[in-house]
């Protein structure tokens, strides 16, 4: 089978590859391999995937960083989500 | 009820805003940027978990339970916005996605080099904050995608069907933010 660029970056980018067969696989990397745009096009999107896994570590940190510069709820929207914990607890 | 089968006193409800309040807030400011909008989805999620506190088991920590239903409400406010807003973009996507190929498949332009090396980049935390800048310019719905698929890493299928977009919408969306992407931080990037 033969595959035109288009359908190698669909496949590429669905993440489809798993569910090819064996000599659809091969097709598939040979044609990354010869052609030099659909080569780079998976590099591209092999870094980002790099780059989004990188970044979602990078996330978890920020979502738990107890620095006064990270954004933080402000006094008066504490105090109003409070109450409602409170008055949720009073009435159970 | 007694206290000890009391969940609001089990799962420490009193605490939620002092424990996770935070936390939870800058979940929300990254999903859905507008930090009203973020405090609010915030209050929600409070509510809703308050609602079903009854039905939690317990296996998870409490703060990753409020986290899920914090990104499904997120995700529920993106998706009733972009309704709202952005149908007109999402035709103007289908179309720019039949012109990344001419009609016998083969691309119209060639993917340009970095302008930086990426892999350097990765070890400067400078670069985390100028990607985390690009990932908020982003258009909401592309943003949400762009996170939901690249960075947690959720499959195809659960986002198109929460989302109500086709694969196709989302392999369009999944361009066009890492082509958004790849503009912004090389601007930002390398004329640091």
């Amino acid at each position: 089978m033969f595959f035109t660029c288009k359908q190698v970056s669909n496949q590429l980018s669905k993440e489809d590859y798993e569910k090819l067969s064996p000599l659809d696989k091969f097709t598939l990397k040979f044609h990354v391999w010869i052609c030099p745009i659909c080569g780079k096009y998976n590099q591209q999107v092999m870094k980002f995937q790099d780059m989004a896994r990188n970044f979602r570590l990078k996330q978890e940190e920020y979502l738990e960083s107890d620095s006064p510069e990270s954004p933080h709820l402000d006094e008066k929207a504490k105090k109003r989500l409070q109450d409602i914990l409170d008055q949720d607890k009073k009435a159970s | 009820m007694s206290e000890k089968e009391d969940p609001h006193v089990k799962y420490e409800t009193h605490l939620w805003v002092e424990k996770y309040g935070d936390y939870l807030y800058r979940f929300a400011l990254m999903r859905l940027r507008d930090p009203q909008v973020a405090e609010d989805t915030v209050q929600e999620t409070f509510l809703a978990a308050l609602k079903n506190l009854h039905q939690f088991d317990g296996r998870v920590d409490v703060k990753y339970w409020l986290r899920g239903i914090l990104r499904n409400k997120s995700v529920d406010y993106v998706r009733k916005s972009v309704r709202r807003k952005e149908l007109q973009d999402e035709q103007v996507q289908e179309v720019v996605g039949q012109l990344l190929f001419k009609t016998s498949g083969i691309p119209t332009t060639r993917p340009k080099d970095w302008a930086f090396d990426p892999d350097a980049a990765f070890a400067q935390e400078e670069f985390w904050a100028a990607f985390q800048a690009c990932l908020q310019a982003l258009p909401e719905q592309t943003r949400l995608v762009f996170q939901l698929k690249m960075v947690d890493e959720e499959s195809t299928e659960e986002i198109c069907k929460e989302m109500d977009i086709t694969d196709n919408y989302l392999w369009v969306t999944l361009h066009r933010a890492r082509a958004q992407l790849k503009t912004c931080l090389e601007s930002k990037w390398s004329a640091a």
